[in-house]
């Protein structure tokens, strides 16, 4: 299999203001610690970990939006951190982010058209009827009637603003997709509809995913190999029958497992 | 026979917005019984949180609460307070007027003993429900002043660290300085415990206190709610949209859809599955956990209802798929709300398939 991502010996570092902790601790945070990984095309894999392990960080390292402090991530076989700008404007197209915070990620002064229009504007050179029928295939494909098009963020629920946040990230139609907590804030019968889609998606669009979530109960419907974090580190790198078999290694993984609530079905 | 604690009857409150009069609680009943663990459970808008918030009396706007009744042990909180308020209704039109600073006076001396000190309530988002400028001994000492009467600065700081070492904060000498911005979600979480539960309370309400922890963090707070609730004999009554936490912990579940209780039973009668209202069975399908397969799944199709325009009959009927398999094809979920069925001793479902008739 073709390695689409590869992350080689990835260091992240954050500065922090010493006051605002309560332990006395170093004034630096690892917040990704030498990670290596690779994920091949068409894969789908989860990320897991508690709030604070570097889960996000990673998924913004692959997606360009943070520069590491040490190590190289490879996308498509080119090194995005090299300073190109071509490597750069082609990194946009090939991988998007979903965000973990709908309100913040959707511009309230733009409708949902204006939302999807701009990618297609920066990264195509379709003509502006093409572009308005490129939208409209793409809200049917995330089950948004057209006329959602004319409304702005603030009007929608949140089930609709994540659906409009996919949508904007497969316009331009991606090899990548980075999922940052996509359903964590959404009700639980809206979350089981946004998990469909994005099984749909994959099929239809053939996409390497990487899914960040602490709920396993998502990766388990939506992943094929599963990452754990703790602290930085990626602790276990298995596939996703050690999950539902609940024969994970590392002790944190095990803990991880076994604090999801489950309810039996006989 | 259990004595309630806390008995809720066809509550309502509606709030008024630019879209018209929004139904969030519209004819919710549910009771706690004493000592028992209550979870409370719906999707967001289904009028869970303003139930209780009703029943605390933080809700003071006009209309807010126009009816029903909130009895808690043996006190009606709503005593009093209906020549404050007039309500006249013309088909599903509702126009209310209310003496807003009249209401409220009644209903503080109505609460006056009981908010705090009867009934803890710990929030969901427990950062900022404590107050920044206050440090963690002030909220808890403050909290237990309640029951003891006034204490000075050194005795708070004694009570917060017996109160933080109950809630197993590892370091509860060094917490208890600290200010609420200094605390991890975790942490917080257990300082409002501690906080709702210093004054000894007799109900602990928590609205989500675990929705926005970690599933570790989640597990250890569930399960230190749980324990204090033995050791305490509390009755608590646990609001949650994540159904497996019913499952795993409380005795009783009552679930709402739209401002309404549409099935309440012991979780042993719930979990059976035999007879659940499709709302609740499609919850249950939606939980999404490990060891299940993908493929086996149904899912709830469409939104919660807009809470301003209900739909007519029973509040699920447009997202139903049983409705298709009753004699009458669902002609009467359109038309006609059901009312409370009893299908054994403990569990009642708001659903026409389960008229004795049907």
């Amino acid at each position: 299999m073709n390695q689409i991502i590869k992350l080689q010996n990835i260091i992240k570092l954050f500065h922090r203001k010493r006051w605002l902790s309560l332990n006395e601790g170093e004034g630096v945070v690892r917040a990704v610690d030498d990670v290596s990984i690779a994920i091949g095309e068409g894969e789908s894999v989860g990320l897991a970990g508690e709030s604070g392990c570097g889960k996000t960080t990673l998924g913004r390292l692959i997606a360009g939006l943070y520069e590491p402090t040490g190590g190289t991530v490879t996308i498509n076989g080119r090194n995005i951190n090299d300073g190109s700008t071509q490597v750069r404007r082609l990194l946009r197209t090939e991988c998007r982010m979903i965000f973990q915070n709908l309100d913040a990620a959707l511009n309230p002064f733009m409708t949902v058209e204006q939302i999807l229009d701009e990618p297609l504007k920066i990264h195509t050179k379709k003509s502006k009827s093409d572009r308005r029928k490129r939208i409209l295939e793409v809200l049917e494909l995330v089950n948004l009637p057209v006329a959602f098009k004319n409304e702005y963020p603030h009007t929608l629920s949140g089930g609709e603003k994540r659906r409009v946040s996919v949508a904007r990230a497969i316009v331009v139609p991606p090899k990548i997709l980075i999922a940052d907590e996509p359903v964590s804030a959404l009700d639980v019968s809206i979350r089981a509809q946004i998990i469909d889609l994005f099984q749909h998606l994959r099929e239809e669009l053939n996409l390497t995913m990487l899914f960040i979530s602490h709920d396993l109960g998502v990766l388990n419907d939506v992943c094929d190999r599963i990452l754990v974090m703790y602290n930085g580190k990626i602790v276990e790198d298995a596939p996703i029958d050690k999950l539902r078999s609940r024969t994970l290694e590392h002790p944190y993984s095990r803990r991880l497992t076994e604090s999801v609530l489950q309810i039996k079905v006989e | 026979m259990n004595t309630s604690i806390l008995s809720i009857s066809n509550l309502k409150t509606y709030f008024h917005t630019s879209k018209g009069m929004v139904k969030a609680v519209d004819g919710a009943s549910y009771r706690v019984n004493k000592g028992e663990f209550v979870a409370l459970i719906g999707e967001s808008g289904s009028g869970k949180s303003v139930s209780v918030l009703s029943a605390l009396g933080l809700i003071d706007t006009s209309p807010g609460i126009i009816g029903g009744e909130i009895i808690f042990d043996g006190n009606n909180l709503l005593d009093g307070l209906e020549k404050y308020c007039t309500v006249k209704s013309n088909g599903s039109a509702v126009s209310v007027s209310k003496d807003v600073a009249g209401w409220k006076k009644r209903h503080r001396s109505n609460l006056a003993g009981i908010r705090g000190k009867r009934i803890g309530m710990i929030f969901q988002d427990a950062v900022s429900s404590l107050n920044p400028l206050y440090t963690v001994a002030d909220h808890i000492g403050e909290s237990a002043g309640m029951k003891k009467g006034k204490i000075n600065q050194k005795q708070k700081y004694d009570v917060a660290v017996e109160w933080l070492r109950k809630v197993k904060i590892a370091s509860p000498e060094e917490v208890a300085r600290a200010y609420p911005f200094q605390l991890s979600g975790g942490m917080a979480q257990r300082v409002m415990i501690a906080t709702a539960l210093a004054a000894e309370p007799q109900l602990l309400i928590a609205d989500e206190p675990t929705t926005q922890l970690d599933a570790t963090v989640q597990l250890e707070i569930l399960k230190l709610l749980k324990s204090l609730q033995e050791e305490m004999h509390l009755s608590v009554l646990f609001i949650t949209h994540d159904i497996s936490i019913g499952y795993n912990f409380s005795d009783t579940i009552s679930v709402m859809y739209a401002g309404r209780v549409i099935e309440t039973g012991t979780a042993k009668a719930i979990f059976e599955r035999d007879n659940n209202h499709p709302y609740t069975d499609g919850l249950l399908h939606a939980a999404l956990k490990i060891t299940t397969q993908a493929d086996d799944k149904k899912f709830i199709k469409g939104s919660p209802p807009d809470s301003v325009h209900h739909p007519s009959g029973c509040k699920f009927h447009p997202r139903c798929e049983l409705k298709k398999e009753l004699p009458d094809g669902g002609d009467r979920c359109e038309r006609e709300e059901p009312y409370k069925i009893q299908v054994s001793d403990t569990h009642y479902i708001r659903c026409w398939k389960y008229e004795p008739d049907n």
